[in-house]
């Protein structure tokens, strides 16, 4: 196994110290820390998957429960920002995975610039999002508001449960758009550190696992978008 | 290092670009053809139950790509993929119980009985006396025409102007 060849590896290497500075004591080998830190990531990543399918369940009982009040809300939502978001998070997932190839041909500035790419991409997203957020809470809409006024928003006071439809979608949009910012934090600290050359072919854990969470953010949109914008 | 072993189909395995790029573009063109199928079927609305089987069969389509090439499952150890596999499971466990609950608790929308049986005769019973009430609301006046409906005529509509 690669494990075993890299534990002969390393003690052919040792000169003043007997294994790779990043390696850490409680791990075989580099290959088995790697493995050990992706699957607890995506250990985590089923924990995170829980927490929203919590909300895509709330949002199947009550539309199920409320189809025509779902019917009418859902008209209010601009599927334009909708399109463009989705297209935005996709090709931030491309330059994250291009980020971890960069790294893994041992081309640390192409991954860093690859990494504030994806940093970029992540905070037009949440541009996008926040400019959506204003229309909804001027038309008195938002997450703890509830007075729908103006020509765009004043017919759903008088349509029955409609507020739920506009909750579930700030609450679901809001913890991802968390998620989103999470992210790009997490990615900064990534590419900061792979400026002062802490990661190489060697060793990129951190941008491994980084991805792996990055993506799954991007993969509740991919189903966020339909159910909010456009299956009406 | 990890050099000599990078191509084994462990943790390092190198997904080539072209790989990623088409990947990519696959997930592009499936988001097109998203918004493409819902501006369709808002035109043709007889097809309108067809709306969210298509969005989340696309969805899932989208998802599987990314998992298996961005997120590397199909070069990665196998018990990742287990795992995302459990992981879908658990959600759809989790959907499929609730709905089987929440979908048909309507029937016993007012429940005094303690079963099922009791539940039912005393849903016959609200229904009856629902129609009861419903029958004598006609006949309570409440515009000048009930009255006239009703054979009575009211003394104090004028007066009321």
């Amino acid at each position: 196994m690669s494990t075993t060849a890299t534990a002969i590896d390393t003690g052919h290497h040792d000169h003043d110290h007997d294994h790779p500075e990043y390696l850490q004591h409680h791990f075989v080998s580099a290959d088995q820390q790697f493995d050990s830190a992706k699957m607890g990531i995506w250990l985590f990543l089923v924990t995170e998957v829980l927490l929203f399918s919590g909300i895509f369940v709330a949002y199947a009982v009550f539309r199920n429960w409320y189809p025509e009040s779902f019917h009418e809300t859902f008209s209010t939502l601009n599927i334009v920002y909708g399109f463009v978001n989705t297209c935005v998070l996709l090709t931030s997932s491309y330059t994250m995975v291009m980020a971890i190839n960069s790294i893994q041909n041992n081309q640390v500035d192409k991954m860093v610039n690859y990494l504030f790419t994806t940093v970029a991409l992540g905070a037009v997203f949440m541009l996008v999002k926040t400019v959506e957020y204003k229309e909804k809470y001027d038309g008195g809409i938002f997450f703890w508001l509830w007075e729908p006024h103006g020509h765009h928003y004043e017919h759903l006071a008088n349509v029955a449960y409609a507020s739920i439809f506009m909750k579930l979608y700030f609450v679901a949009t809001g913890i991802h758009g968390l998620h989103v910012l999470i992210g790009m934090l997490l990615l900064l600290w990534v590419a900061w550190k792979g400026k002062e050359g802490r990661w190489s072919s060697d060793y990129y854990n951190y941008v491994e696992v980084s991805g792996l969470y990055w993506h799954l953010v991007d993969i509740i949109w991919i189903f966020l978008f339909p159910l909010l914008y456009l299956t009406s | 290092m990890a050099h000599g072993h990078s191509h084994e189909g462990g943790g390092h395995h190198i997904v080539p670009q072209s790989v990623l790029r088409n990947t990519f573009l696959a997930l592009l063109v499936l988001t097109l053809i998203t918004v493409g199928t819902s501006m369709f079927l808002h035109a043709v609305p007889s097809l309108g139950f067809l709306g969210i089987p298509l969005a989340i069969l696309l969805a899932t389509g989208k998802a599987s790509l990314v998992v298996m090439y961005f997120m590397g499952i199909k070069y990665d150890k196998p018990i990742n993929g287990v795992i995302a596999v459990g992981m879908v499971l658990f959600v759809v466990i989790f959907m499929v119980f609730t709905m089987m609950d929440t979908t048909t608790r309507k029937a016993f929308g007012d429940r005094f009985g303690t079963t099922t049986m009791e539940d039912a005769e005393h849903w016959k019973e609200l229904k009856a006396r629902e129609k009861e009430i419903l029958e004598g609301a006609k006949k309570v006046p409440l515009t000048p025409a009930d009255y006239q409906r009703l054979g009575a005529v009211p003394a104090d509509t004028t007066a009321k102007q």
